[in-house]
């Protein structure tokens, strides 16, 4: 452990008064390591934690029973449920029932996560490439289990098209294994690169309005009040792209196309 | 970069998987079924509302329609009764009207006939007078002997 070395140096901004790689670091809060693995508690589980709590208390909670009116955090969450459960009906189908919860709870997991780390000296957890890919890697391995338990060795067929020349079968096979094993990369990164560069952006924009002082500082703060808007709508679409690509990859493993 | 600091992508994903568990059991075994539940109800309440609305627009309309028909029907009770009325005074006034037409015309055939009877005895009076005064000046003249007779056949064929 101890690993968490201040990687910032490496881009040589030496006289940089807030070095914008310093908000992704890991802090460990509580040192845990089990059987020799190494499990610590850092800010990032908190914020996960946080986000878990926020979640469950504001579903729980601010759900009344027969309130024919509901309250605004009722309404909340009944539109995100009901903004789910479309997304899935859309994009899966009735079979999609099944999976509500999970591409609920993934949503808004990421959601949230995305969201707490707009508030200053928050921590972006979705930043972390590690992170990322470990959701979409779960995401992956579970697609494609559902799709040989409801097709068998037929899911193979998945990566086959149809009513292509027989010659070019073996190139298109290859492409479409490709695609099919790319999938869980592309997803994690597309979150973690999102996630990484603007919250970069708004603190090298941050650093230039220090730089340029009480005069020329307006200009900056200007663009990172604007940024930090595209930054929140950023959080909230990558949240939905992610959900969203999660239940075009189930559809593909419940359909085959 | 903090990202590629393999030490801590252990602490991550175990946190990462313990916190996504924990989430997805309380959204779906407590939250989500709640949800739904309310959802359903308050659906389930307003579909009530509306049937029970239609149920009275339904009464309302059979009210109107009951209003209607009784409209009608006194409509045509008190038409039936203008229309009898009038017939009434009608035949009423016609029997009064040849009551008095019938009265009317004997007041003048009775006047008539009593005319006629004045014109007669006028008319008879008139040749008895006329006689008497031709005799009488016939006498003045004194020219004989006067055929009263023939004085009266004159004075009846002058008439």
């Amino acid at each position: 452990m101890a690993s968490s070395d201040h990687t910032g140096d490496h881009h040589g901004s030496g006289s940089f008064p807030a070095d914008p790689m310093h908000q992704f670091e890991i802090k460990r809060l509580l040192d845990i390591n089990i059987a020799g693995f190494d499990i610590s508690f850092t800010n990032s589980a908190l914020f996960m934690l946080i986000a878990v709590f926020i979640i469950s208390f504001t579903t729980i909670i601010s759900v009344r029973k027969n309130s024919i009116i509901p309250s605004r955090m009722q309404s909340i969450v009944e539109l995100s449920y009901e903004f789910v459960a479309d997304m899935v009906r859309q994009n899966v189908g009735s079979q999609g029932k099944n999976y509500f919860p999970f591409i609920f709870t993934l949503f808004m997991f990421v959601l949230f996560l995305n969201m707490l780390g707009m508030i200053p000296y928050g921590f972006t957890v979705t930043s972390h490439i590690a992170v990322t890919f470990a959701l979409a890697m779960l995401i992956f391995i579970g697609v494609t289990i559902i799709g040989f338990v409801k097709h068998g060795l037929g899911f193979f067929g998945f990566f086959v098209p149809k009513g292509v020349p027989i010659f070019m079968l073996p190139l298109l096979v290859v492409i479409e294994v490709i695609s099919y094993f790319t999938r869980p990369i592309s997803l994690s990164v597309r979150l973690f690169a999102n996630m990484m560069a603007g919250h970069t952006m708004l603190k090298v924009f941050s650093g230039f309005v220090i730089l340029m002082g009480f005069l020329g500082g307006w200009l900056p703060l200007a663009v990172m009040v604007a940024f930090t808007g595209l930054e929140i709508l950023i959080a909230f679409l990558q949240a939905y792209v992610f959900a969203i690509l999660t239940c075009i990859y189930l559809n593909d493993a419940l359909h085959m196309h | 970069m903090p990202q590629l600091d393999f030490s801590t992508f252990l602490p991550q994903i175990f946190w990462l998987f313990i916190s996504l568990s924990f989430l997805y059991i309380v959204l779906s075994r407590y939250a989500l079924p709640r949800v739904s539940d309310v959802i359903e109800e308050r659906k389930d309440i307003i579909a009530q509302d509306i049937d029970s609305a239609k149920e009275y627009s339904e009464e309302s309309e059979k009210a109107i329609e009951e209003l209607n028909l009784k409209l009608s029907e006194a409509k045509t009770s008190s038409q039936n009764l203008i229309n009898k009325s009038i017939q009434d005074i009608k035949e009423d006034s016609e029997i009064k009207k040849s009551s008095l037409i019938k009265k009317i015309n004997n007041e003048i055939s009775e006047a008539e006939g009593e005319i006629k009877e004045k014109k007669e005895t006028a008319l008879a009076e008139i040749s008895s007078i006329s006689e008497s005064l031709a005799i009488e000046m016939l006498e003045s003249l004194s020219v004989g002997e006067i055929d009263k007779g023939k004085i009266a056949a004159l004075s009846k064929t002058d008439n």
